[in-house]
């Protein structure tokens, strides 16, 4: 069973999200922000992350920086997920090492197909 | 005294492809493909693919087909048109024959959610929408050859026989053989010795290769002191592992092998 990582400071999103891949059959670690997820990874290891832009304390961008120069962490599939369309949000992103980016609202239908494509991609 | 060898050498009386050298990928292989038949779209597409320094081919989807599944670990762009009429099959068509391949997709419309998510399942990797800001799609692109490149330098360490239908993993010794319906299966495992015959064997195809060169290249500083006839023992338990592959190594009489072309 592959764990995810989901970072996400609003509760009915985070709620949704966990819903979603716990009954997809993900066993799923859960943040309020950044500065949480950061922490909660050092003693659990995931091995994707879906992280929300907007977090308080820190950020997604600051994560996914943090998360890519750790040596343990450096291939963990990072799937950014915001309610923020602009393209320079996305650049900066992907700069940092997201792999891929999905905007709120989203279908849950593409959530789970993106996330099988970096499972299968990176994963393996 | 050591009997010195003759070096690898094309046999005399054998037809052989001698044009047809065969040609193990190296890292300068590295492309990008765009397959996408209407010429302005084309364009546009090759001008971004080419911003992240690789050679870029454009391609029709039959001949990518052909190429792509001996070609190092790549990356294309698909237009979702030249994969019709079956768009999904197409695709699980090309991930099995070149697992390897990143595949985009793109269209000159927006795709419906429920198509996209069915192209997902099918084998593709990412969506590059016709609108999709260039420095976007650069960023993308980007984002995927990271992950492709270190595989790609990786997978020098495979060496595939002429045909492509033998593989050997250096690193690992692993054989791998491909099936009449182009899936791999993995071969019994080889020794040490085994593998780098048949690296030998496949990096000189439709060479004579003598005993006395084998040994030398492969035993090494044991060569003085293996028995006669070890060659020949590894070489026959190579032939078993590669099953009715196998044949394809010739014993050439008094002088030692020569793996076929073909």
């Amino acid at each position: 069973m592959r764990t995810i990582l989901v970072a996400d400071d609003d509760d009915i999103f985070r709620e949704l999200v966990i819903e979603i891949l716990s009954t997809s059959g993900y066993k799923v670690l859960v943040a309020r922000d950044g500065q949480e997820a950061w922490e909660l990874l050092q003693g659990n290891p995931a091995d994707m992350a879906v992280l929300d832009l907007n977090m308080p304390r820190m950020d997604g961008m600051e994560l996914t920086r943090h998360i890519r120069s750790d040596e343990r962490f450096r291939e963990m599939p990072i799937l950014m997920l915001t309610i923020r369309a602009m393209v320079e949000d996305q650049l900066s992103g992907y700069e940092r090492g997201a792999d891929d980016y999905l905007t709120k609202p989203f279908d849950q239908h593409m959530l789970l197909a993106r996330l099988r494509v970096l499972e299968r991609r990176i994963l393996g | 005294m050591i009997h010195p060898w003759t070096a690898p050498r094309k046999p005399e009386n054998l037809e052989t492809s001698d044009s047809k050298c065969h040609h193990n990928p190296v890292l300068t292989d590295f492309r990008v493909w765009v397959v996408i038949h209407e010429p302005a779209r084309v364009e546009n597409w090759r001008r971004v693919m080419a911003q992240s320094g690789w050679p870029v081919e454009v391609s029709d989807l039959a001949s990518f087909s052909r190429r792509a599944a001996d070609t190092l670990p790549g990356l294309a762009l698909l237009d979702l048109a030249a994969l019709y009429p079956q768009p999904q099959a197409r695709v699980r068509e090309l991930k099995n024959a070149a697992p390897a391949v990143t595949l985009l997709l793109t269209y000159s419309a927006p795709i419906p959610d429920a198509t996209l998510i069915e192209m997902f399942e099918a084998g593709i990797d990412d969506y590059l929408p016709e609108s999709l800001d260039h420095r976007l799609a650069l960023a993308k692109l980007n984002s995927h050859l990271r992950r492709i490149l270190p595989r790609a330098a990786q997978s020098l360490e495979i060496v595939l026989a002429p045909g492509g239908d033998i593989r050997l993993h250096r690193a690992t010794n692993t054989l791998s053989l491909k099936g009449p319906r182009g899936k791999w299966k993995d071969a019994p495992p080889l020794t040490q010795k085994e593998a780098k015959i048949l690296a030998c064997f496949l990096e000189h195809p439709g060479m004579i290769l003598e005993r006395r060169f084998l040994l030398e290249t492969v035993w090494r500083d044991e060569a003085l002191t293996v028995l006669p006839g070890t060659v020949d023992k590894h070489v026959e338990s190579l032939r078993s592992k590669l099953g009715a592959k196998g044949e394809r190594i010739r014993t050439v009489y008094g002088s030692g092998y020569l793996f076929k072309e073909r």
